[in-house]
């Protein structure tokens, strides 16, 4: 019988508190399905063929320990409002340990309730999740609708020692306080904040640094610093939401003409207490926001590049073969002519057309620094010079200008000693080029003015390329020659040999099986002839399957955001609704000495909406400076669409700012139901 | 001539449902002229309160009107009604009511700056009224720095800076200490005599007593009233009791 009356408590405790309560069972709830649907997908049979992070199994432990967080803080803040309550039992009686049967009770009913709305949400939203993620890694979808046991199990379990460690942290914070100061916990005189104006100037100097870093970061340390900018971007956020809006308010309320005015005046020095008492929950929001931009910029950043790269790297045809090989005299044998027979065959005995065809002999190598002095690049690096400006890779490729008329079906010609340049991305404007290794070996060209039509040919995304039309392969052999020297690492970055590029042309779902067979052949050609090494790359395998971990993490991603956004949307709430019950009362006052209901909520529109979208307004800032951040990264002629993804991401965050302003818009209900119902009194 | 007129007024409560209705004022009538000092007395429950927040337009009466200073308030939109009562009425309440996030300066400013008033007026017309309450030195104090009766007095200040018509005052001295009461109740005897109309209501006999008038209210009608005419402060205050104890024992006056 006295067990049913502590649960009766408990359930009236809940009942009472609904306002409260029932925001915080509807996100345990959902973040109960996600957890359960992250649990799932892992268990799951056609995700495992296609998974790597999912499979790994950490994720829903690194997923579960957040959810677990964002609830301890949330329940640790509704038990805080919640002391005065707990203080008029205890003053009517009860002993701490019966406030704490009631607490268990309250806690277990809530548990019950999420793990109920738990399982059938995260049964529901499943098959979503797994459909979702089975169509972006291409795994095959199935129909099937089941439960699973292992998922709910471990959730539910999970989901008990996160609730017994809320228990016991709400039993610590009944327990460390006496009735009387329970019973006045809300009502204490609130000194004004003080401004730490050192630590706003602190905060500020910080931003300022972290957009700087972002600005100027160049070369190898750009992802260090980036990865600075972003913490410092963080911290100064919440210093300067907690410190310098205070001293900003202080400001303006030593402007005595702006500050005795009708709207300013209720405003501003109101605004300084709920500055102080949320610059936290406001700096919070603001990160949260701009980590929800960051992660969609990300995304699109990655599907932007993936395609502009592959561009690149495939700029006409789709299959590439590369085939290394040092002997010169098997360049000239004929061995191609072999190499393309057996690419042919293969190709026809599967079906598949082959269009645009594309071959020829080059001598290909990467340089750092450019190391050009004068005219000369000379690879010995003694007398490279090093500027800024030529602090990057380049990729060079030697084609024998035979081949290009091959090709190109033309009739071109140079001498000896003379050579054509095309620019990809890179710039050289001298006479000649010289290959040398330091004084000892040089080779000069002179840069002939002949107007070339380009071939089109690879390069990597990010790097820039010069391709060299010489006389004949006898000519990039002299070159190949001299770059060799320079020996360690760079030997690797030479490949010397044929490159076959085609189009292949056949149905889609015939040519995932086509690309794999064809590595396979490749193999077979490099066994038969005994050559130095081959490569085979293809467009589709790269697009769909190289890139398929990146999807699998942007996947897991989604579950961040939704995270993110229900934190965000608990905090506006919890901020309406606790700012709702303390403004109440003021309003009623104010409505004593002589204010309309008009000119309240003008007031409160101005308060709430300064309140509001400055974290959006430091959102926005933020977000400019990581889109510049991402564009910096690109970083290279090779990606020109620099506009469209600065307005996808512009558009993203119109987006983002359109759900903050309905969610926004939806939570100053509650905060207008609460001020106007009071003044009804 | 009279700046407030009472005719008729009637207030019923009733419950949300249309349930029980409570009448809680009958049928009210009586006149206050200017300069007067008058105090409404009555137990609690007996409709004091809710004829105030009438007087002072915040609640609006079932049937009847108010007259303050020639307007018919019950006719005032409710947008101009705040207007209305910024600039003819002053409020004292028990629990002074002041905001906790102005210094007392501010709160005293607030009708004024509601009214749009240059700072340097607000300072202008505050000078001598922070004086005469002997509020100068904690006006930039925040009300939880200041005692009960500091604040009452600020509370007083705000109602009068505005120069209005007529201040009501719903048991000023409740939440103060006798001595803090005393002195707020010669502070609104004073301001009566440089002129200011008066409207108190409260069950302190005490109080009272330093009006020029008194009411008593029972059952939601006016019931009986004495002036204090040429009377001490003391003799008054035995008639007050002595009617009081008349009224208790359910005595017909």
């Amino acid at each position: 019988m006295k067990l049913g009356f502590y649960l009766k408590c408990a359930i009236e405790g809940i009942k009472k508190n609904r306002k409260i309560y029932i925001p915080y069972i509807l996100m345990s709830s959902v973040m109960f399905a996600m957890c359960y649907i992250i649990y799932s997908l892992k268990d799951s049979e056609s995700v495992a063929k296609v998974s790597l992070f999912i499979n790994a199994g950490f994720f829903p432990w690194v997923f579960a320990f957040f959810s677990g967080l964002v609830l301890f803080y949330t329940n640790s803040f509704l038990i805080k409002r919640r002391k005065k309550e707990f203080g008029l039992y205890n003053v009517l009686g009860m002993n701490k340990f019966n406030i704490s049967k009631i607490l268990f009770f309250e806690t277990l009913i809530i548990l019950a309730i999420v793990i109920i709305f738990g399982i059938i949400g995260g049964f529901l939203l499943y098959k979503l999740a797994e459909t979702l993620l089975l169509s972006m890694l291409g795994g095959n979808i199935d129909y099937q609708l089941i439960v699973s046991s292992n998922a709910s199990m471990w959730t539910a379990i999970v989901f008990c020692i996160i609730f017994v460690l809320i228990f016991l942290n709400s039993l610590r914070q009944i327990s460390f306080s006496n009735a009387i100061s329970l019973v006045k916990s809300e009502n204490f005189g609130e000194k004004p904040p003080k401004s730490n104006i050192i630590f706003g100037i602190i905060g500020l100097l910080l931003l300022i640094f972290a957009y700087t870093l972002t600005l100027t970061a160049t070369g190898y340390t750009m992802g260090y610093s980036f990865f600075i900018s972003i913490i410092l971007v963080i911290v100064s956020t919440y210093i300067i939401m907690i410190s310098s809006s205070v001293f900003i308010c202080k400001i303006l309320k030593k402007n005595k003409p702006y500050y005795y005015k009708p709207n300013h005046f209720i405003s501003i020095s109101s605004m300084i207490y709920r500055i102080k008492r949320n610059g936290a929950g406001l700096a919070s929001i603001c990160v949260l926001l701009t980590m929800i931009q960051f992660i969609i910029s990300t995304y699109m950043f990655v599907t932007f590049v993936t395609d502009d790269m592959l561009k690149c790297q495939y700029p006409q045809q789709n299959t590439q073969v590369r085939v290394t090989e040092e002997n010169y005299e098997r360049l000239l044998s004929g061995d191609n002519i072999k190499i393309k027979r057996e690419l042919l065959n293969f190709a026809g005995e599967n079906d598949v057309n082959v269009k645009n065809y594309l071959e020829y002999r080059s001598v290909s190598f990467h340089s750092y620094s450019m190391p050009i002095y004068g005219n000369k690049i000379n690879m010995s690096g003694e007398k490279a010079s090093y500027s800024d400006d030529e602090h990057k890779f380049i990729q060079w490729e030697i084609i024998p200008i035979e081949d290009y008329n091959k090709n190109m079906g033309t009739n071109e010609t140079l001498n000896h000693g003379e050579a054509v340049v095309h620019m990809l991305g890179a710039e050289y404007d001298k006479d000649t080029v010289s290959f040398a290794w330091g004084d000892e070996q040089e080779k000069t060209f002179k840069i002939v003015d002949k107007q070339l039509e380009p071939m089109k040919i690879d390069r990597s995304w990010y790097i820039p390329k010069l391709v060299i039309f010489v006389s004949d392969i006898k000519e990039a052999k002299e070159i190949e020659n001299i770059i060799s020297r320079c020996g360690g690492g760079n030997q690797e970055l030479i490949s010397y040999g044929f490159q076959f590029r085609f189009d292949i042309d056949c149905p889609d779902d015939k040519t995932k099986d086509f690309i794999k067979n064809l590595r396979e052949k490749t193999y077979e050609i490099y066994d038969n002839l005994k050559l130095k090494g081959i490569i085979t790359n293809n467009y589709y395998q790269s697009k769909y399957v190289d890139f398929k971990d990146i999807k699998e993490l942007l996947f897991l991603s989604i579950f961040f955001i939704i995270l993110f956004m229900l934190v965000v949307i608990l905090i506006m709430y919890y901020k309406q609704v606790f700012e709702g019950y303390e403004d109440a009362n003021r309003f009623d006052i104010m409505k004593k000495v002589g204010i309309s209901k008009r000119e309240i909520k003008k007031s409160v529109n101005s308060q709430l909406l300064l309140t509001f979208f400055a974290p959006l307004i430091l959102t926005g800032l933020h977000t400019i400076f990581s889109t510049i951040m991402l564009c910096r990264i690109i970083n290279s002629d090779a990606y020109h669409d620099y506009a469209s993804f600065v307005f996808v991401v512009a558009t993203s965050f119109i987006l983002l700012s359109i759900l903050y302003c309905i969610m926004y818009k939806v939570t100053s209900k509650v905060y207008y139901n609460i001020v106007g119902g009071v003044n009804k009194n | 001539m009279s700046i407030l007129e009472v005719n008729q007024l009637k207030k019923i409560y009733s419950t949300r449902f249309g349930g029980n209705q409570v009448e809680a004022l009958t049928d009210v009538n009586f006149s206050v002229e200017e300069g007067e000092y008058i105090a409404i007395m009555g137990e609690s429950g007996s409709g004091k309160t809710t004829l105030l927040n009438i007087l002072a337009a915040l609640d609006r009466p079932t049937s009847g009107n108010v007259v303050l200073d020639g307007k018919n308030i019950s006719k005032i939109g409710e947008s101009k009604m705040a207007n209305f009562r910024r600039k003819n009425i002053g409020f004292v309440f028990q629990d002074f009511n002041l905001l906790d996030t102005f210094t007392l300066e501010d709160n005293i400013f607030l009708p004024l700056v509601l009214s749009g008033k240059k700072y340097r007026d607000m300072k202008g017309r505050l000078n001598p009224i922070a004086k005469e309450l002997r509020i100068e030195d904690i006006l930039k104090k925040y009300p939880y720095e200041v005692s009960g009766g500091q604040k009452q007095r600020a509370a007083v200040a705000r109602a009068i800076i505005t120069d209005p018509k007529l201040v009501f005052a719903d048991e000023p001295t409740g939440a103060l200490d006798s001595k803090s009461a005393d002195e707020l109740l010669r502070l609104f005897a004073k301001i009566n005599r440089l002129g200011q109309t008066i409207l108190m209501v409260t069950h302190s006999v005490k109080s009272a007593s330093f009006a020029s008038r008194v009411l008593f209210i029972r059952d939601g009608k006016i019931f009986h009233q004495i002036y204090k005419g040429n009377d001490t402060d003391l003799r008054f205050y035995e008639k007050i009791s002595d009617t009081i104890t008349l009224l208790a024992s359910g005595g017909e006056m």
